[in-house]
């Protein structure tokens, strides 16, 4: 009976572990997921213009956050959320560094890194105004695939929109 | 006369004419005044442009026309602090034609894939006077992203701006 016993406990224990192993795999994903790594392009106070980020949601408030500072937007004043794309150059500074360098190439053999280092972002325009009324608008170039997320998480959170059919803008010609 | 004379005589008439022609063009603009203006939102009308290139310009010209210094205060559209300001003048600009290029395209054939936008900029006083209207045209023909088009807006606009006040 005993050994029965010891065998239930630990199974038990077993499964409670698994589960708990099972809950955190799944979180964490989640809180990654919440973590944007984007470009900031204009439009927020006190934010250097294309700097590099991270844009999440938190307290009400759609924060973008450097190593420099802070600025964060409550959704209770987001008028509207656009969506665009556009297609850019990858590799952010370093990559616009190695394309002024290759340039120099013979026979302008450094076009082909255009080609090669070109990638799709979505354009994420969040319209809102501050507490005197003054209409403000922050953008943003968020790896592809991430603004619709986004734009209804915010939704859900309580901010304005214009219907899907009028804010997704003309495809990125490549 | 000889032929040579008659050179030199018409190069020193026309050199004397010129600068008298310019500083009549300066004497008959006189320059506005006005200590702060608004930013009004960029209209597209008809024309199919991104919201974030319309938001963009926006966004640059306040930043612009505020480092240019031309105004004590640059106040963005609906800020409610504007409204008790008596020689408020308010900036807005409306598109004209929008034509969206490709930056791919431009770094690799040079001669293709321009981004352009026309715009009709223009200022109006409190009591809706034109003070300015005139056309501009953006556009980014080589290097950079297709937002690129409204620093080159914000800028173009902000001298004009600049000239005018």
């Amino acid at each position: 009976m005993k050994t029965e016993e010891a065998l239930k406990t630990i199974i038990a224990t077993l499964i409670t572990l698994a589960g708990s192993g099972l809950v955190l795999a799944q979180t964490a994903p989640t809180t990654a997921a919440n973590q944007k790594k984007v470009r900031y392009i204009i439009g927020l106070d006190n934010m250097k213009a294309d700097s590099s980020g991270q844009l999440t949601f938190q307290d009400g408030a759609l924060r973008f956050t450097t190593g420099k500072g802070e600025s964060k937007v409550p959704v209770s004043s987001i008028d509207d959320i656009f969506i665009g794309a556009e297609t850019t150059q990858s590799g952010g500074k370093t990559g616009r560094v190695m394309k002024t360098a290759a340039m120099a190439a013979p026979f302008e053999s450094g076009k082909a890194l255009t080609i090669l280092m070109r990638t799709k972002v979505d354009i994420l325009t969040v319209a809102f105004h501050d507490p005197d009324g003054a209409v403000h608008g922050a953008i943003f170039a968020l790896p592809k695939g991430q603004g619709d997320p986004l734009r209804t998480q915010l939704i859900q959170a309580g901010a304005h929109s214009s219907p899907p059919a009028n804010e997704v803008s003309e495809k990125s010609k490549p | 006369m000889s032929g040579r004379a008659i050179f030199v005589f018409l190069l020193a008439t026309s050199s004397i004419v010129l600068p008298q022609d310019a500083s009549a063009q300066n004497a008959a603009k006189p320059k506005l005044s006005a200590s702060a203006i608004q930013i009004a939102m960029v209209e597209a009308g008809d024309v199919q442009i991104p919201a974030e290139f319309r938001y963009a310009v926006y966004e640059r010209l306040v930043e612009r026309v505020r480092t240019s210094g031309k105004f004590q205060k640059v106040y963005r559209t609906g800020d409610h602090a504007a409204d008790g300001v008596p020689d408020l003048v308010v900036l807005h600009t409306k598109v004209d034609t929008f034509k969206e290029g490709s930056q791919t395209k431009r770094e690799l054939v040079t001669v293709l894939g321009a981004t352009k936008v026309d715009i009709t900029a223009s200022v109006t006083a409190r009591d809706g006077r034109s003070l300015m209207d005139q056309q501009i045209t953006g556009r980014v023909r080589f290097f950079g992203e297709n937002l690129g088009v409204t620093n080159d807006l914000a800028k173009r606009i902000t001298k004009l701006v600049r000239e005018n006040f």
